[in-house]
């Protein structure tokens, strides 16, 4: 199980090997990736400013994988998430999750994804051509 | 006793802080804390910390702060 902040997302093909290789029960490994889109609200979108508490955001990315381990019974994760300016189309967060079958992983990766979204002490401030707003978490958003 | 409070995003530039010393009376809560700079509306939705572990919204009230201690202070999570 691995969780960090990074400025730049890393090589999906690197972490694809890496879950491959934490046990040869795994046979099925899902991917979630986030992108920053060009368009939100009708507003064009000139970028995404993320904010993080670095020390606690870590240790609850890596609360929620240990409690989707136990719930869902996943063999390895992993979370990614981007904090500082991210540009359109750039990968701002990759949740990850390996297991012996893809339904274990279907369930455990999206509350997984939802668990971030509302938990983790990341923040995004949305910079369109209208102006800059804090975005506040929905359901399913 | 002293206490430090730290605000993160959207809070920073509420109430135009990154983060302020304060000086409490022994026994203050953290509720108490929060209460100074957060209208009522707020403080019921936003994340708390002390010295970088976090407090259940439901036991605010209970939390008795020593001098020392660090608060953060931090909206509803966004990420993704």
């Amino acid at each position: 199980m691995r969780a960090r902040l990074t400025e730049k997302i890393g090589s999906l093909d690197e972490l694809v090997r890496e879950l491959k290789g934490s046990s040869e029960e795994v046979g099925a490994i899902c991917i979630f990736v986030g992108v920053v889109r060009g368009i939100s609200s009708g507003k064009r979108v000139l970028r995404l400013e993320y904010e993080a508490h670095e020390k606690l955001a870590p240790r609850v990315l890596l609360k929620l994988l240990e409690e989707a381990k136990v719930k869902h019974g996943i063999i390895d994760g992993f979370v990614e998430h981007k904090v500082g300016p991210a540009g359109v189309g750039e990968l701002v967060m990759c949740v990850a999750v390996a297991s012996r079958h893809r339904r274990e992983a279907f369930r455990a990766l999206e509350e997984l994804v939802d668990a971030i979204k509302h938990k983790a002490p990341i923040w995004k401030k949305e910079v369109t051509e209208e102006g800059a707003y804090w975005v506040e978490a929905e359901p399913g958003r | 006793m002293k206490v430090k409070v730290r605000f993160f995003a959207r809070l920073k530039e509420e109430v135009g802080l990154s983060e302020v010393e304060l000086e409490l009376d022994e026994g203050a809560s953290l509720a108490d804390v929060i209460r100074a700079f957060l209208r009522e509306r707020d403080a019921g939705a936003i994340l708390v910390a002390v010295n970088e572990e976090l407090v259940e919204a439901s036991d605010l009230r209970d939390v008795r702060l020593k001098d020392g201690d660090v608060v953060d202070v931090m909206p509803p999570a966004s990420g993704g």
